[in-house]
């Protein structure tokens, strides 16, 4: 049943490192599929697939078009590409213009999930210099989606996570840590159903 | 647990039944078929015309669909992204010269597809890596769309300034070997490919969808369009390519693109897994 759920992390500048803490804080059997939009330069081959398959025990693919999302995986936004979500539960791919001069787009993303999950989506807005994220956000709440952003103090750039926090009234503002214990309880509670 | 699960998957909610009643008024009315469309892209572009035109409900604008032709054309130009960039993806390119060339070579006749080709930017690039190449004097490059406009603007062969850094960036990453300033000249915010590339350039309107075989290829491309369809009509189109090409012809698709979910993958081999290029099995 975990994959019913869908937790997206949108992280920009500063964020991969708060991914990576994110990602050691998480029980070893933490199981709901998480998909990482983070910004990247385009145009050359991504090593942070490779980076966080180093340090989680989860399955960590790149994004390709049509991929399917399952419980046990992380997926990871390709650079250059909008990640969208299908009704089936696939990933899709398009390279319609950066958004917030962004693309992958995390509010582009945000607004296909949270279609398509209403209120089994879990948003996590991390560290990053700029706006995107906040508009996603809002159609994460009006469809019954929750959100939480990283703690400003914390994150290396809060930018980002105010952004969102200032767009909606979101669910929690959390250190790593306290992030990290959300989606174990939400996975221990997932579990028991 | 289970009426939650079917809820999800099965309930569309107002717009999305809508715009299936739109998809298959398009089709009745005048042919044009984007029911094998990924759906979240459509969404986003059916939200987007409806947000620039102003037009408030979605039964005001299938009602004009269905009666006014360019009501529809505007439409339909307006459903498909079109975005593009010259050596979009280097590493593709380079691989096209090591991998392709050296076989294309045989050939005393070579054809090349760009299916999906937009603005052209792609088709150009391919021209100055054939003439690179020493191979322009014998090919022929079909570069195909289903939106005419598109095609046009290729025609030019005119791009905004704001590309050049990129496009400069791309194709030296991609094995040129001059500068790409030799392939064009500049000046009030546009650049235009010299005329001598377009020489062995035919562009012309093509659907993937409802047009047929048209030629025997060598090399067809079509990179970032089936990101757009769904896997029936992945599967459809793979299949116009199979039949598309020569025996051992080479496929190229984008990058983040793969055949593994497709039923009739086995009718083509990997020449490149890194940049998805493959090659027609016989
Ligand atoms: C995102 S662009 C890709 C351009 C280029 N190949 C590249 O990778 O940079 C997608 C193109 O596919 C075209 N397209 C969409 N549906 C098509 C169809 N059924 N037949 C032919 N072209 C189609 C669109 O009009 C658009 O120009």
């Amino acid at each position: 049943m975990r994959d019913q759920q869908l937790v997206i992390v949108g992280a920009s500048s500063g964020g991969l490192d708060a991914v990576l803490a994110l990602l050691a804080a998480l029980s070893p059997d933490y199981s709901v599929p998480l998909l990482v939009v983070l910004h990247q330069r385009a145009n050359r081959e991504s090593g942070v697939p490779a980076m966080l398959a180093r340090n989680t025990h989860l399955q960590v693919l790149e994004v390709e078009d049509k991929l399917s999302i399952n419980a046990g995986h992380l997926y990871v936004a390709p650079p250059n590409y909008h990640v969208l979500i299908e009704k089936e539960k696939l990933l899709s791919l398009s390279i319609e213009p950066p958004v917030n001069y962004c693309r992958p787009s995390i509010d582009v993303t945000l607004e296909s999930a949270a279609f398509v999950y209403r209120e089994w989506l879990v948003a996590c807005v991390l560290s990053g210099a700029n706006q995107d994220g906040a508009e996603g956000a809002r159609e994460v709440k009006r469809r019954g989606g929750r959100v939480y952003v990283q703690d400003a103090a914390e994150a290396q750039v809060g930018t980002m996570p105010q952004a969102v926090a200032a767009a909606v009234s979101v669910d929690g503002v959390l250190s790593m840590g306290g992030m990290a214990e959300m989606l174990n309880r939400m996975n221990r509670s997932e579990c028991a159903t | 647990m289970i009426a939650a699960v079917e809820r999800n998957s099965e309930l569309l909610d107002d717009f999305e039944i809508e715009v299936e009643c739109l998809l298959e008024a398009l089709f009745l009315r005048w042919g044009h078929d984007f029911r094998g469309y990924s759906r979240a892209s459509l969404r986003r572009r059916v939200a987007r015309y409806l947000a620039d035109t102003g037009i408030q409900r979605m039964a005001d604008l299938q009602h004009e669909l269905i009666r006014d032709p360019q009501r529809c054309q505007h439409f339909v130009r307006g459903l498909t992204v079109n975005v593009t960039d010259m050596f979009r993806d280097p590493a593709f390119y380079s691989v096209l010269r090591t991998q392709v060339i050296p076989e294309l070579r045989s050939h005393p006749f070579i054809k090349i597809w760009h299916a999906g080709c937009s603005t052209g930017e792609e088709a150009y690039s391919m021209s100055i890596l054939l003439q690179e190449e020493g191979l322009a004097e014998r090919a022929v490059i079909y570069a195909t769309d289903i939106n005419s406009r598109v095609l046009e603007h290729a025609r030019t062969g005119i791009y905004h300034d704001k590309m050049l850094v990129t496009a400069r960036e791309n194709y030296q990453a991609s094995g040129g070997k001059v500068q790409l300033d030799d392939y064009i000249s500049t000046g009030y915010e546009r650049f235009i490919m010299d005329p001598v590339l377009k020489r062995n350039i035919v562009f012309t309107t093509h659907d993937l969808v409802t047009d047929q075989v048209f030629g025997e290829m060598q090399l067809v491309i079509c990179r970032n369009v089936l990101i757009y369809f769904r896997r029936e009509l992945q599967s459809r189109v793979l299949t116009l390519f199979y039949e598309s090409l020569d025996m051992g012809g080479f496929l190229g698709l984008g990058i983040k693109e793969s055949l593994s979910a497709l039923p009739n993958q086995n009718s083509f081999r990997i020449v490149d897994s890194a940049v998805r290029l493959f090659q027609r099995i016989d």
